[in-house]
């Protein structure tokens, strides 16, 4: 019966979001010249490999990159999206300093010497307590983003930006390409998933210039889970996955970004998930798994509610054309978080 | 679509003049090529298919109401863009922009109708019975749920103007269970104790849903309140006999009752719009053998069905398809079923049983 329901009715219907989740598995994987490179987690999308040189676009503060050659060899690494500050441990050797990838800002550059090594990026120690940024559906305005870059790049306390998507208006190569060349002159890396206007073009172009479209990790105690819903849903087996994620920050501060609202609480208006059960199942999850704060994006404005008692921020202030009548024009979130919970959430008007 | 609410009005305000001078002219009879006019350049001007029929009047009453549909839906859409949805004006904005959708829709299937068929002699049943109840078994196809089989029961039970509706989901594979228990007033068509001309009717409605899903751990209690309405095609023109368009508005407040430690009802609320549109037609002449099959769209995503599955930019705005038909073959008893398309797929099929007529 449900085979030929399936036959009969296109599962592509079902499952839009399948072919993504897909992709998601071979992220951080490469092979080149008899040596191999596998980013762990899937945390950087590898961009170009060829056996001596590797650009990577990272999509975490901390990367875990294993290498695996056949003979000790000399590897040019560049990790394009970049944490400021971070340090390259190889195997047992001491931390090293990267230097800066010409015209990028957040980025490092490093030449190594490689057989079976493992490489550790991560960020110097600092305090617990620190500061990131919310930035969604900047589509269109990609022209004005500077203003918000610089912004952003004013204040020091922020040390990343993560996104729930909508970075350009259809999701081409050459979109994403020029959104990447303005990210230039932002200072610290941009860690995103996609939202519905990355749909419009093959997730091939997402793929091989951000890596993954779902991505989990852990910053100073805080776990953060960026969850693909541009289809307006998240694919079966990704829920999986955000099991264990959920499970593994039981004890600490989980962050849950995700680009469609499930629920829109302006609720004649269904800027949401295109189901309201499925909708209803995420929210359970995330309720019961005492998610720390739930951001949103798709809705160019600014909402804060509850819902299961998970606090809920939608901010769509990239630029995107905005909800009107609501005193809301382009923002970004600033959040205060540490390994104790949300200390702070403040609106930061650019306009 | 600018353009075609030009063409449209232009040809609604010329058609009749042009009409007088070609009164009754049929270019092709009903049948195929003339309802493959209807399709193309149909869809663009509605009543194209009628006219090649000779029926003017429908001609021209589907060119109106093409424009006010297109109208809507044009006027709808460009306050959404120019407002950016804002949830001020959601509530009126988005209603008249569905129903603009649904009008434009409407107009070109009944031209299609008119063509293909130039009117048939089906009608609905020229009786309303006090009971009808129906069993059934529904399989849904939804990735995201275990369940698939479930048992159905829905029955109308009818008094003076008024209709009460029990209607039960209950999966036999999965803990998830529907319960609807839904009243409606019928100030307008037929009734047990009213007699009406044909199938037209306008009711106004109010309903209360409990749905359970046991084995995700959250329940959605749901009151909703709308006006629906069926408009008999043959009062617009003969060649639609046979036919007939349905409508509904209206709204509904959502409360997820989540098994979260802390969780509370009522920071859980959310409004859901209630919208839907259909044609359908008639089979047999009214008497105890009869049916009708209706096609429709449905707005909402809180149901089975849910929203469409779209690939591209535009996810999570569509609601569902369907079509659902029912078919007595004695007096008492028939049977009836349904389909819908949405993020999940729903077939059912029931044996019915009516009577009290």
């Amino acid at each position: 019966m449900r085979a030929l329901l399936l036959v009969l009715f296109l599962p592509g219907c079902f499952l839009p979001a399948e072919k993504r989740a897909r992709l998601d598995r071979s992220v951080g994987e490469a092979e080149a010249g008899g040596i191999t490179l596998e980013v762990a987690e899937g945390r950087a999308g590898i961009r170009s490999f060829d056996g001596l040189r590797a650009e990577l676009w990272a999509q975490a503060p901390s990367l875990s990159i294993s290498v695996r050659s056949d003979a000790p060899r000399p590897l040019v690494l560049d990790v394009l999206n970049c944490m400021p500050g971070t340090l390259l441990r190889v195997d047992a050797e001491a931390p090293r300093a990267p230097t800066p990838v010409a015209g990028r800002a957040a980025s490092c550059h490093f030449e190594l010497a490689v057989s079976d090594s493992q490489l550790e990026l991560a960020p110097a120690a600092a305090d617990t307590e620190y500061a990131f940024a919310v930035l969604s559906d900047v589509q269109d305005a990609i022209g004005r983003v500077q203003d918000i870059y610089r912004r952003m790049n004013a204040d020091p306390e922020l040390q990343f930006v993560v996104s729930t998507g909508d970075l350009v208006e259809t999701g081409t190569r050459s979109q994403l390409v020029h959104f990447q060349d303005e990210l230039a002159g932002l200072n610290i890396p941009l860690f995103s998933t996609v939202g519905n206007h990355e749909m419009g073009a093959p997730p091939s172009h997402w793929h091989s210039l951000f890596g993954p479209f779902n991505v989990n990790f852990v910053h100073r105690g805080v776990t953060f889970s960026l969850v693909d819903s541009g289809n307006a849903t998240i694919d079966p087996s990704m829920y999986g996955r955000l099991d264990d994620w959920l499970d593994a920050a039981e004890d600490g501060t989980h962050i849950v970004l995700t680009h469609v609202p499930p629920l829109d609480p302006a609720g004649l208006r269904g800027g949401a998930f295109r189901s309201r059960k499925e909708a209803a199942k995420l929210v359970q999850k995330l309720g019961r798994g005492r998610v720390d704060a739930l951001f949103l994006g798709h809705i160019h404005s600014y909402y804060s509610f509850s819902v299961a008692d998970v606090p809920t921020y939608i901010s769509g202030g990239g630029g995107a054309i905005q909800e009107r009548f609501d005193g809301i024009e382009r923002h970004y979130l600033k959040v205060r978080a540490s390994a104790r919970g949300i200390e702070d959430v403040a609106i930061v008007r650019v306009d | 679509m600018l353009r075609w609410l030009c063409v449209c009005c232009v040809l609604a305000i010329v058609s009749p003049a042009f009409a007088q001078e070609h009164e009754d002219r049929q270019y092709v009879r009903p049948g195929v090529l003339a309802g493959g006019l209807a399709v193309v350049p149909g869809f663009v001007v509605h009543g194209a298919g009628a006219f090649t029929i000779g029926d003017r009047r429908a001609a021209r009453r589907l060119l109106i109401t093409e424009a006010i549909g297109l109208g809507a839906l044009i006027g709808g859409g460009t306050l959404l863009a120019v407002t950016g949805t804002s949830r001020r004006m959601i509530g009126v904005v988005a209603p008249i922009t569905i129903a603009g959708f649904g009008l434009f829709m409407l107009s070109w299937l009944a031209d299609i109708y008119a063509a293909t068929t130039g009117g048939r002699d089906a009608h609905a049943p020229g009786f309303s019975p006090r009971y009808d109840a129906e069993l059934g078994y529904a399989y849904v196809h939804d990735p995201q749920f275990r369940y698939g089989s479930f048992a159905t029961l829905h029955a109308d039970l009818r008094a003076h103007d008024l209709r009460l509706s029990p209607d039960a989901w209950i999966a036999l594979d999965d803990d998830n269970q529907r319960f609807t228990l839904e009243l409606a007033y019928r100030p307008f068509g037929r009734t047990p104790r009213r007699a009406a001309p044909d199938g037209s009717y306008a009711e106004l409605a109010t309903a209360f849903r409990h749905h359970r899903f046991g084995s995700d751990d959250f329940a959605v209690i749901t009151p909703m309140w709308w006006i629906q309405a069926r408009l008999d095609l043959a009062r617009v023109a003969p060649t639609l006999a046979g036919a007939f368009v349905e409508g509904q508005l209206g709204a509904g407040l959502e409360l997820y009752d989540f098994d979260v430690r802390g969780s509370k009802l009522g920071d859980n609320a959310f409004g859901l719009l209630l919208s839907r549109f259909g044609f359908g037609a008639y089979f047999g002449d009214g008497g105890a053998r009869s049916g009708e099959l209706f096609a429709y769209y449905d707005h909402r995503h809180d149901d089975f069905a849910a929203g469409l599955g779209v690939q591209g930019i535009g996810s999570g705005i569509l609601g569902h398809v369907g079509a659902r038909g029912h078919y007595f073959i004695t007096r008492n008893w028939g049977v009836s079923g349904l389909v819908e398309l949405g993020s999940a797929l729903v077939t059912s099929l029931a044996v019915r049983y009516r009577g009290g007529m």
